[in-house]
């Protein structure tokens, strides 16, 4: 199982610093979510985790080694990532699309292999887009172009898998959908997955860790319990919330009811 | 489920299977054009020889007139036109699909120009330099405008129109600084010789031969970059996601185009608008599937050039215009367009 390892990182450009000098350790196996304010730098966090962002100090390390040090390929092969923005590109169907996911695995002038073609119908059937895969991407509905995205990181076979915002632009039923589908593969096969999410009672149902961040600073660190509590949500959100236990499935949630004025308004 | 039985039969043919069929036709249609214009290629100029002459002069010489011309001027004029045709189109998909830019192609990006203005300061500067070196020095010329544009973007931050006005202006600088000189030393034969306008009039073997090596090596390469340009079109982060080592790889693929572009230009001079108009018309069609716009965007970019440079001749067989402003005349309305249809979908954005 691969770890991910960020030791004191800072990420500045000019004058503003997105990451202060942060550490963190990813636990294997499990799903970590990381949450925080507008602008706290999840993003450029997760980003870097994925060597899309280089940091200015610190390192990245995967399974031990520097991230930078590795040749790009070879981690792909153990971290995929779905950005936040990604174009769908014109006059490409679906299968198309998730077969560029086994790029990090096929190599030069070698033709498509059977574990490729293994690795691509496994993505299409799990994200139950086996029905789709003859079809054009731009031609889905946001919900089903965002399955697609996943089958292809699937495709990518790694035991990271990095998603920034995947449920963004999707309706409360896709929504679900989406972290369903994480909780399975995370299930089944003890894939590694850290996400953004924006909404702390759905990140706090799916995760069994949370990654607090404000201002580029780790806040804290661990089980939903420990996380959503009042006064933690006080400190970064600036909100009165009352936290509750679902009763379906015993996890926190909150509600919040009034924010709190900084106070020199 | 309903729903997805729906869906799935109410297209009978899958978009990818219906995009197989639409470049299998293109390319036999492009092809049968390509054979045309050959032909008429090889029959048109000043001594006009007939299709049948042309087939029979193909398979044994016959020592007439038409012959030498079949064998000193047409056939070289023509292979020529073949390769400049297919280097300038494949240069331009690669250039849009590294910068993801539908605008993006070598004589907007100025590279034409670059090249053309090395090449004539070194007609002026070492009028008795061997062949061998025409290629390199128009690739430094290429090379030098193609990072003047890359520092302007990185340095602004310009957007896909910008980039493109960018060009024109080191096109503009590049042309006016060519233009001066051959006013300059209007006495350099050879300077001459080499049109800044574009044009193929007079290529013998020896251009032939000097510019083979390095457009078949290029175009052979070419072919192994679908995948990489493919991914690019994804964006910056997924194809950094998917192990494509993006700034070497781009830096890669941008090598390619120069030096097909600055190869092109050494023998045909810097014709403008062939890597923007092939295969932008080509992706209506096939898309972002650079595997078929690479094929596709080599036979119809061959057959652009030896269609005009043929057409010229027919026209007017004995004075030339140069091709180059032929298809400028074609390319211009098609940049309006291509620039029209880019700003609305920015628009809507």
């Amino acid at each position: 199982m691969a770890t991910i390892e960020l030791n004191d990182i800072s990420i500045r450009y000019g004058k503003k610093t997105f990451i202060d000098q942060l550490n963190l350790q990813i636990k294997p196996g499990m799903i970590s979510t990381i949450i925080g304010p507008n602008g706290s730098g999840k993003s450029t966090l997760l980003k870097t985790m994925a060597r899309i962002l280089q940091p200015e100090t610190g390192s990245v390390l995967l399974s031990g080694k520097d991230i930078h040090q590795l040749a790009s390929k070879q981690v792909a092969q153990q971290l995929a990532i779905l950005p936040q923005h990604i174009q769908t590109p014109e006059q490409m169907t679906v299968s198309e699309l998730v077969w560029l996911g086994r790029h990090p695995h096929q190599r030069f002038l070698k033709g498509r292999s059977e574990r490729d073609e293994q690795a691509v119908y496994e993505a299409l059937e799990q994200t139950d887009m086996l029905a789709f895969a003859t079809r054009d991407v731009k031609s889905l509905s946001g919900g089903q172009q965002q399955r697609a995205w996943i089958a292809m990181a699937l495709a990518q076979d790694t035991p990271c898998l990095l998603l920034d915002e995947p449920t963004t632009f999707l309706d409360m039923a896709h929504q679900l959908d989406v972290l369903e589908l994480l909780k399975k593969l995370n299930r089944t096969q003890q894939k590694t997955i850290v996400m953004v999410l924006h909404d702390i009672n759905l990140a706090a149902r799916y995760s069994d860790e949370l990654i607090l961040l404000s201002n580029g600073m780790l806040m804290a660190q661990g089980t939903p319990q420990d996380i959503l509590t009042e006064t933690l949500l006080y400190q970064i959100f600036n909100i009165n919330v009352r936290v509750l236990a679902d009763p379906q499935t015993n996890t926190p949630y909150f509600i919040p009811y009034t924010r709190m004025m900084d106070e020199e308004y | 489920m309903l729903e997805k039985a729906v869906l799935t039969t109410s297209i009978p043919r899958s978009a990818a299977q219906m995009r197989q069929y639409y470049f299998w036709g293109l390319l036999f249609v492009g092809l049968g054009l390509l054979v045309f214009a050959i032909l008429l290629s090889l029959a048109s100029g000043p001594i006009h020889i007939s299709f049948s002459h042309v087939l029979s002069l193909l398979e044994s010489r016959d020592g007439s007139v038409e012959d030498l011309v079949f064998h000193t001027s047409r056939l070289p004029r023509t292979f020529v036109a073949l390769l400049a045709g297919a280097a300038f189109a494949v240069a331009g998909v690669i250039m849009q699909g590294v910068t993801r830019n539908p605008l993006a192609c070598p004589s907007l990006l100025g590279i034409n120009q670059g090249a053309a203005l090395s090449m004539i300061l070194m007609l002026l500067l070492l009028p008795n330099i061997t062949t061998v070196f025409f290629v390199p020095t128009a690739f430094l010329g290429g090379l030098a405008a193609a990072v003047l544009i890359y520092g302007m973007t990185t340095i602004a931050g310009l957007s896909t129109l910008q980039l493109a006005l960018a060009g024109i202006i080191v096109n503009a600088l590049f042309h006016a600084v060519s233009r001066a000189l051959l006013i300059l030393y209007p006495t350099s034969a050879q300077a001459v010789m080499f049109n800044i306008m574009g044009s193929l009039a007079g290529r013998t073997w020896q251009e032939f031969h000097w510019v083979l090596p390095w457009i078949a090596v290029c175009l052979f390469l070419s072919f192994f970059l679908h995948r990489p340009l493919t991914i690019f079109a994804l964006g910056q982060e997924k194809a950094i996601g998917l192990g494509v080592s993006a700034r070497a790889m781009q830096c890669f693929c941008m090598l390619i185009a120069v030096i097909l572009a600055a190869a092109a230009v050494s023998v045909a001079g810097p014709i403008p608008f062939m890597g923007l108009m092939v295969p932008s018309a080509l992706r209506y069609v096939v898309g972002n599937h650079y595997k078929q716009l690479m094929i596709l965007s080599m036979v119809y970019g061959a057959l652009l050039l030896t269609l005009s440079d043929a057409l010229i001749r027919v026209m007017n067989p004995v004075v030339e215009i140069p091709v180059g402003l032929v298809v400028a005349l074609m390319g211009g309305p098609f940049f309006v367009f291509m620039a029209r249809a880019q700003t609305k979908e920015e628009a809507t954005c």
